[in-house]
């Protein structure tokens, strides 16, 4: 890479947006070309420049006015995680599930169906066991 | 209220979206915590459009309040500073349109006679460049060097792609020390 080239790409080189292969290239003339190792010293101390030369904070009385702003308006309250809970937002697909929560209910409580009969096949007559109304007498075991 | 070194920590180390569902629930450690992270650098992006620095301060806490309030903005979601930025840039805008009308019901006032112009400082030779340079760009310089934010998030505030982003930098960049040479020219 000679020096035309090098100097062309500082800037992107700076904002790390060249390719890998590019950066490395451009870094390896850097570090044999003084001359544009002073270039790209430069460009870095102007680009901080911008930085430095709106750095500025607000006073103090405004970061305790918004502090107190702050704090009054989302002071913990007791109902805070309820409150926080119901304004959370909620996902699009929470309608749709909001929707089938109903049918959801009804398919689970609803009463099992009674089981058809079927008339060409009637059930067997049901055997009473341990009835003796139909024995005879004599055979039933009364003491 | 004593916080231990534990709290302290965890507070410092977590992200802005966290911080901010901790403010939301009354959490003022994490008030301070945030607050330190983008007092600096808020307060120099506002400034740079609103001139008057009592306004400025104004701005700079509604612009805090608005993003704390504003529900719509979901911290598991989206990322807290390109939101701050995007509604800086918004009542920075608002600002400068009101200032506009003022400075034009200004300009109908007699100008006082100009003082002598002072030697430039290092830091005014910048500020000359950098409002020498179009609104487009200015912006961009703005909040890569003084805002901090990477492509992706100046990306979202401006609402073009990451790729337009940074080449747009490097255009900027070139207009940019351009500018600083014209001023250095005697």
């Amino acid at each position: 890479m000679n020096c035309d080239d090098a100097l062309e790409k500082l800037s992107d080189h700076h904002h790390e947006t060249l390719a890998t292969g590019e950066a490395v290239a451009v870094a390896e003339h850097l570090g044999a070309c003084g001359g544009c190792a002073q270039a790209y010293c430069r460009l870095q101390a102007q680009l901080r420049g911008i930085g430095s030369a709106y750095a500025e904070r607000p006073s103090s009385g405004t970061r305790d006015a918004l502090r107190a702003a702050v704090a009054t308006e989302f002071a913990a309250k007791p109902t805070g995680g309820l409150l926080s809970f119901l304004r959370r937002p909620v996902p699009a697909y929470g309608a749709v599930l909001a929707a089938a929560l109903p049918l959801v209910a009804w398919l689970a409580l609803r009463p099992a169906e009674p089981k058809p009969i079927d008339v060409a096949q009637p059930p067997a007559p049901a055997r009473i066991h341990d009835y003796g109304a139909t024995v005879p007498l004599f055979d039933r075991n009364v003491s | 209220m004593t916080c231990g070194i534990d709290e302290v920590v965890t507070a410092v180390t977590a992200s802005d979206e966290a911080l901010t569902r901790a403010v939301r629930e009354g959490d003022m450690e994490a008030f301070d915590v945030l607050y330190a992270r983008y007092e600096v650098r808020l307060f120099a992006y506002v400034r740079r459009f609103v001139t008057d620095r009592p306004r400025a301060e104004d701005v700079f806490q509604e612009v805090f309040m608005t993003v704390l309030r504003d529900r719509t903005f979901d911290p598991s979601r989206g990322r807290f500073a390109p939101w701050l930025f995007t509604v800086a840039r918004n009542h920075c805008r608002m600002e400068h349109r009101k200032g506009s009308r003022e400075s034009r019901a200004l300009d109908a006032l007699p100008t006082p006679v100009a003082a002598a112009e002072p030697a430039y400082l290092e830091a005014d030779q910048v500020r000359l460049a950098m409002d020498a340079l179009p609104d487009a760009q200015r912006q961009l310089l703005l909040l890569k060097q003084v805002a901090e934010l990477t492509y992706r998030e100046i990306a979202s505030v401006l609402g073009v792609a990451e790729g337009t982003i940074k080449s747009r930098l490097h255009t900027a960049t070139s207009a940019f020390r351009a500018q600083l040479a014209k001023g250095e020219t005697p």
